[in-house]
């Protein structure tokens, strides 16, 4: 039983990680003939005979495959430790981060333009490197220490090791894509770009993302060039993109175009009111607005539209009527 | 930068974290982790409220849904940040919470 990792076995953890990222997020080689041989391993695990294999250059390439295949057929017929660092880390941020948040806009891509007039989208079947990196990682660690012997895992690393994003079985044909040319994150590894398209694939599907939220790409076109007019940014449906939105563009700006007053001061901040524009129940927005010290910079907070003072504002944002007190610092910093 | 005020000494604030010092809490403690905790962490920029014991300090937390009670026994509790000072908690304890933002739709989640 292995009850503490040496030295070594420690400095393997971020190198495993790290060969594992680094090959999900390095660009778009596909190895065919590796794919083709995984797939026919992942076939006979199930007992079945060798499908017909296509593969493609994004997620949305597959699913438009689908149809054109359905229509062919038709007409025709130290365990927590690793896990945490290596794992989860290559998980969360290869699977959780990029994988899910893409699968989604696919869905709603294909449903938009392909599912309503053609038929079903077609479930991934969850066999690839944006899917199985997180465990493959995990297990590679244990199998590299030697703690554990895994026959058929090095078949299945063959597999991944093509490059191989996603795939779409089923039981005569098998559908698989290739990994993106780039993905771009922040330094929380969530996919964001301010250039362009935070994910782009050989064929040109491509998504946009800010801070790790996904924005129809006019959307995110206004808000990164900041020429989204500020009626249309406080009135966005999405709240994230909302909250972005009025990020890029500043409150300054906002307060402005809209007509903003300010209502109240003492010397915790300002209260300022935007009547012009009206909430979903129909009452207008009233804003905190100070300095932040560390910053420099201005903070707006929205607050009940009514709040009297700026000091009563920040109370209730702090919550500390929960301790019978009302704000009143004695160093911010 | 800090600025300070002729407030309340029981209140400190670093960015939109509150730092409440109260005379006595029914909670159980348990001791900081060696590598600090996490109270908040910034939405937008990732940045860090990290709390940490100064060297020998004797630091202990406990939780509930609003925030983190931090008891300080001995020494200095330290809260660093990237872009805040750094804040210093001498022996008592505080409550640590965040800032809230009302907005209409969360109106009915929000009881102060």
């Amino acid at each position: 039983m292995l009850e503490k990792l040496t030295k070594k076995q420690e400095n393997l953890i971020p190198m495993i990680r790290d060969k594992w990222l680094n090959f999900a997020f390095g660009g778009d080689e596909f190895i065919v003939e590796k794919f083709y041989k995984g797939i026919d391993f992942i076939y006979s695990l199930s007992n079945l005979d060798k499908p017909i294999k296509v593969y493609v250059d994004s997620p949305l390439g597959m699913q438009y495959a689908c149809q054109i295949l359905k229509g062919i057929k038709e007409s025709k017929q130290v365990e927590q430790q690793v896990e945490q660092q290596v794992g989860q880390q290559v998980w969360q941020q290869v699977g959780q981060q990029v994988g899910q948040q893409v699968w989604q806009q696919v869905w709603q891509q294909v449903w938009q333009q392909v599912g309503q007039q053609v038929g079903r989208f077609e479930s991934t079947s969850c066999n690839g490197l944006f899917w199985d990196a997180g465990w493959m990682s995990y297990c590679e660690f244990f199998k590299e220490i030697g703690t554990i012997k895994l026959e058929k895992w090095d078949q299945y690393k063959d597999f991944l090791d093509s490059g191989v994003y996603d795939t779409i079985l089923f039981d005569k044909f098998a559908i698989g894509c290739r990994k993106p040319e780039y993905v771009k994150r922040d330094e929380r590894n969530r996919m964001h770009s301010e250039i362009g398209s935070a994910i782009k694939w050989r064929d040109g599907f491509q998504l946009y993302y800010l801070n790790g939220v996904y924005l129809p790409e006019d959307v995110w076109n206004k808000i990164v060039s900041k020429t989204i007019p500020a009626k249309e940014a406080m009135t966005l449906q999405n709240q994230e993109h909302r909250t972005l939105a009025l990020q890029y563009l500043g409150g300054d700006k906002v307060l402005k175009e809209l007509k903003g007053k300010r209502m109240a001061k003492d010397k915790f901040g300002e209260l300022w009111d935007i009547k012009e524009l009206k909430d979903l129940n129909g009452q207008f927005y009233r804003y905190f607005r100070d300095i932040d010290p560390s910053k420099g910079k201005r903070i707006y907070l929205r607050t009940r539209p009514e709040v009297k003072t700026p000091q009563e504002a920040m109370t209730l944002a702090y919550r500390l009527r929960r301790w019978s007190i009302i704000y009143d610092p004695s160093i911010r910093t | 930068m800090i600025k300070k005020y002729k407030g309340d000494p029981r209140q400190k604030f670093q960015g939109d974290i509150s730092f409440i010092k109260l005379n006595k809490v029914e909670i159980e403690f348990s001791p900081l982790p060696n590598e600090g905790l996490i109270l908040a962490e910034g939405e937008i920029t990732g940045h860090k409220h990290l709390l940490v014991a100064d060297r020998e300090a004797k630091v202990q937390i406990a939780r509930d849904n609003e925030g983190y009670f931090i008891k300080v026994l001995e020494g200095k509790a330290l809260i660093k940040h990237q872009e805040h000072e750094v804040q210093i908690l001498t022996p008592g304890i505080y409550f640590s919470g965040r800032q809230w933002e009302w907005n209409e739709i969360d109106e009915k989640k929000v009881v102060d």
